[in-house]
């Protein structure tokens, strides 16, 4: 596996906002992300034609019809959203300094997101069921006064996410708080 | 304080509890009024889910007030059980360096805690404890609710003893051991030792007049109002029949009276629903606020206030995130501010619902001088008054016209359209009052930095402006639309523990600028930020 950990030397005279390069996720990632979308998806559409169908308490015809076209719309309506997750999910990328850690994402609000290392108070790699089934990993990053909002990069392959947290609690920041 | 209550209460202190004796105590029998306000406040709490069953059962109730006596005597009888219950369960310890709690009939709490994870010691007298010369201690640790601990009726003397020991176990600066030294061999100990320092100065008090001022300018009753809307209808029906009672029919009022009348009755209701409203503020204002005192050590602002209850909250300055000064319209016409110095995130506090506003130092109507010297102590050089401030772009004015503005409009005027009775002048007044409201929040918008601080201004009528030091910054987030890249527009936003603060749709360069200096100063720097 390539390593494409990075650990550039800030260098703040001359740097751009651009110069955090974003590394984009891991590459099946979006794609696995909305086959799970799709999946849900597809099982609640399913559950709800054969409530629509089913013959034991049928329904009146136009309820029915009613239902029908409801769930035509919702369908087409979260579609759209998994598209757009898609999208939203391929343009994310992240990029780590020797001084901090970068998150890149959104397709129309175009964010840049960047957390000290020496203001991170814990950092957790975190692996939900389809994520250990294609291997990949989520990075959480904590710092203080952030509840609404927490720091996390997804799809990261397992050994990267796991580098990449060993490589902040290394630094010499971490180890002043512990 | 006299010194006899202080001595005495001193005596029974050490008679009861010597503070490193290792062993489990029990506190004083007091404690159950703590438990019967804690377990009243908390059904008066849930009454409000369960109105709707009253209003279903009133009629029933009507029928057999025995029964709904029986009731409520349950109730007491429940609520005063379980407070002595807590009472006997809750036992507290003090060995060397560690505060420890239990407490809980059906969940068990045991805090252990250290005096050197203390962060806050604050005490607080209720009314209840205030007659006898009690008070209660809580403990704050820094973040986590399950470390808050509460120790409750303790002896005044004694749980400033406690507060002077746990300071001086933090710090373990010379002054502050000699002081509890001197303060433990007293065997009749001053007010002055037990008001905690000699170096404690005096950095500003409140007057009745400030407070009845800070009353008027901060309305705080339209909160009620808000709640109160649904009900509205109901209100001005009861008033209504009410009125008619007294043989006032407000209807043929309306029908008969000239319209200068009715103009005149409107706007004298209208100043008195003002004056109620401004007379509760300020009794609320008096409540909170009563005998204010800001006093400072070397490293700490202690704020001691309030009416019914007395709460002292101790901030040390490393822990203050930022410096808010608000003004309302009514404050600006009056020149004072009111000063707003904030600690951790807000969210944390609001969780406690006990302990919301001890996470805020706030000090109420004082004027511009006072507030940069209070700021001063905190944040050296902070300048927060005399900040020129910059704009921010004018396109913010055209995305909340087209975003707001527009819309609004549009829809009102398709059904002022197709609907007689709104007519098109209603539409053009809306329109051009929200688009005014629109430019003077533009106007208010602002932004500065300096070497050490970040300025932020904002509002509309009234005006807040943020003081936030760069080194405590914790994150920050630089985002741009579409509309924004073609337009070299960026919006930051700025994470500190205290909340998030955002400076939106500046200039590109600046906002590069900004960000990368902030980046600079905190990863070069690495300051502690509590």
């Amino acid at each position: 596996m390539e390593n494409t950990f990075s650990n550039h030397i800030l260098q703040f005279d001359d740097s751009q906002i651009q110069s955090p390069e974003a590394t984009p996720l891991a590459e099946h990632y979006a794609v696995v992300n909305a086959a799970v979308s799709i999946v849900t998806l597809l099982i609640i559409i399913t559950v709800a034609l054969v409530a629509i169908f089913q013959p034991v308490w049928p329904m009146p015809d136009e309820a029915r019809t009613v239902a029908v076209y409801i769930t035509i719309g919702l369908t087409a309506f979260f579609a759209l959203i998994i598209l757009y997750g898609y999208f939203a999910e391929k343009a994310k990328g992240y990029c780590v300094r020797e001084q901090d850690i970068t998150l890149f994402k959104g397709l129309i609000f175009r964010k840049v997101i960047t957390q000290p290392i020496c203001r991170i108070q814990h950092i957790e790699v975190k692996r939900g069921p389809v994520d250990r089934k294609v291997n990949l990993a989520k990075l959480h990053v904590y710092s203080a006064g952030d509840i609404a909002q927490t720091f996390e990069i997804p799809g990261l392959d397992v050994t990267l996410a796991n580098s990449i947290r060993n490589g902040i609690l290394a630094h010499k920041d971490m180890q002043h708080h512990g | 304080m006299d010194n006899i209550t202080e001595s005495s209460a001193k005596q029974q202190a050490n008679s009861d509890i010597d503070v490193d004796d290792n062993s489990w105590h029990r506190v004083s029998p007091l404690a159950i009024l703590y438990f019967i306000e804690k377990l009243f406040l908390g059904l008066l709490n849930n009454v409000f889910y369960m109105l709707p069953m009253f209003v279903v059962l009133w009629d029933e109730i009507k029928a057999n007030p025995w029964i709904a006596a029986a009731i409520i005597g349950a109730i007491i009888a429940l609520i005063t059980t379980f407070a002595i219950w807590s009472f006997i369960v809750f036992r507290y310890r003090l060995s060397a360096g560690t505060v420890e709690v239990k407490s809980g009939i059906f969940s068990k709490k045991h805090v252990n805690l250290p005096f050197n994870r203390i962060q806050n010691v604050k005490i607080e007298q209720p009314f209840y404890y205030r007659m006898f010369n009690y008070s209660s201690m809580a403990f704050d640790s820094g973040g986590s609710l399950n470390q808050e601990a509460r120790l409750i009726a303790l002896p005044l003397a004694f749980a400033k003893e406690l507060q002077n020991e746990i300071n001086a176990f933090k710090s373990a600066t010379p002054i502050t051991t000699t002081e509890t030294a001197s303060f433990d061999a007293d065997g009749n100990p001053s007010t002055t030792a037990s008001s905690t320092a000699a170096v404690e100065t005096i950095e500003n008090t409140r007057s009745i007049g400030d407070l009845v001022l800070h009353g008027i300018t901060s309305n705080r009753i339209y909160i009620i109002l808000a709640a109160a809307a649904p009900f509205v209808n109901d209100i001005f029906e009861f008033f209504g029949d009410k009125l008619e009672g007294f043989g006032i029919d407000i209807q043929s009022h309306i029908d008969n009276d000239p319209m200068w009348q009715i103009s005149i009755y409107v706007i004298s209701l209208f100043l008195i629903v003002i004056g109620l409203m401004t007379i509760l503020s300020i009794l609320g204002a008096i409540i909170m606020f009563f005998g204010y005192t800001l006093s400072r050590t070397d490293d700490k602002y202690i704020r001691r206030s309030g009416l019914i209850t007395k709460h002292e909250v101790s901030v040390p300055f490393s822990r203050i995130q930022i410096a808010i000064m608000k003004q309302d319209l009514l404050d600006i016409l009056f020149g004072r501010i009111n000063l707003r110095l904030d600690q951790l995130n807000a969210q944390i506090a609001n969780a406690n619902a006990s302990q919301s506003g001890t996470n805020k130092l706030i000090v109420p109507s004082i004027f511009a001088y006072e507030c940069r010297d209070i700021i001063a102590h905190v944040f050296p050089n902070h300048g927060l008054i005399a900040v020129d401030f910059k704009a921010i772009s004018t396109r913010f004015i055209i995305r909340y016209i087209s975003f707001i503005v527009v819309p609004i409009t549009a829809i009102l005027s398709y059904s002022a359209y197709h609907n007689e009775g709104l007519s098109a002048w209603v539409v053009l007044v809306i329109a051009g009052l929200l688009s005014t409201m629109v430019y003077g929040r533009w106007l208010r918008w602002g932004y500065q930095y300096n070497e050490h601080y970040l300025y932020i201004r904002k509002g509309l009528l009234g005006r807040d402006r943020y003081c936030l030091p760069i080194a405590k910054i914790q994150r920050i987030t630089y985002s741009q639309s579409w509309f924004m890249r073609k337009n070299k527009l960026v919006s930051l936003k700025i994470y500190l523990a205290s909340g998030s603060y955002t400076i939106p749709m500046i200039d590109e360069d600046h906002a590069k600028a900004i960000y990368k200096y902030v980046l600079y100063k905190v990863e070069s720097e690495a300051k502690a930020w509590m």
